[in-house]
């Protein structure tokens, strides 16, 4: 094989690697940002339950937060998911009873989900960069 | 930076320009009970992400990003036009590329790359049925780095 043929290939697993690692990279930054926010995608992440005195007294939070799970990755795909029943309230802020959503702590908050999709692109081209250097 | 109460309400004034929606408003951060039997409508304003796009960065060009959230409470166990009504009706006046100018003269413009979108219906315990629209928005304005 020529010199050039072997620059080809060689370039060409290259690429494969940087994208791959690039991908592996990309799905971790999206569940991070999904689970405890990020300053790419302006999520702010799970709510972790503040309890205390007639609140769920000795009770410790973080059941929703713990939920989500990133499983099934493979070279080009990845399932982020939860069964918690409170995801869907939490993340579009609606309240399964009568009156308005109330977030009882200071931790995380909405749409994070909704922020990491619509600021995905950031997250891309910034694995991106780093791959490439 | 963009001067986020009145790129809100900017928001808020172009949802009002929409007929047919609920009359009652629960607007964010306004003490409100809900009625049963009434359906009602939230909305949010939340920024996401600061980017300053040129350089010099003294007088860059910022990009701002965020969402403006639109909340629609109908009637569970009532189908799905009416609901579904108020929903196109909004994703129609957010259309991708939208643009609303707030009384600061900052340009909010509804995202084409990410474009509005509306969730599902969900029926709750509460005897309301929920669906969310999501509005993608961004906003250029120049940066200033205070003395």
């Amino acid at each position: 094989m020529t010199a050039f043929a072997d620059q080809i290939r060689d370039f060409a697993v290259k690429v494969e690697a940087r994208t791959e690692t690039a991908f592996a990279n990309i799905i971790a930054s999206t569940f991070d940002s999904i689970v405890n926010g990020s300053e790419l995608t302006g999520a702010p992440g799970q709510p972790v339950g503040e309890y205390g005195p007639g609140y769920h007294p000795g009770e410790v939070g973080g059941d929703l937060k713990a939920s989500w799970q990133l499983s099934d990755v493979t070279p080009t795909s990845g399932l982020i998911s939860t069964n918690s029943e409170h995801a869907v309230q939490n993340e579009y802020g609606i309240s399964a009873t009568d009156g308005p959503y109330v977030q009882r702590t200071s931790i995380g908050g909405r749409h994070s989900v909704a922020q990491t999709i619509a600021n995905f692109d950031k997250i891309v081209d910034a694995e991106a960069a780093k791959v490439a250097q | 930076m963009i001067a986020r109460v009145p790129a809100h309400l900017a928001l808020r004034n172009r949802l009002l320009t929409v007929s047919g929606l609920p009359a009652s408003r629960a607007w964010e951060n306004k003490a409100f009970t809900p009625s049963a039997g009434t359906p009602y409508l939230t909305d949010e304003f939340a920024p996401a992400t600061s980017a300053a796009l040129s350089v010099p960065v003294k007088s860059a060009v910022v990009e701002e990003r965020g969402l403006y959230v639109v909340t629609l409470y109908g009637l569970a166990n009532d189908g799905i036009s009416t609901i579904g009504a108020w929903a196109d009706a909004i994703l129609a006046a957010f259309a991708p590329g939208t643009a609303v100018t707030s009384t600061a003269n900052d340009v909010i413009r509804v995202r084409s790359d990410v474009g509005p979108f509306a969730s599902q219906i969900i029926p709750m315990d509460s005897g309301f049925a929920v669906c969310t629209i999501r509005i993608p928005w961004y906003a250029h304005s120049q940066n200033v780095i205070a003395a």
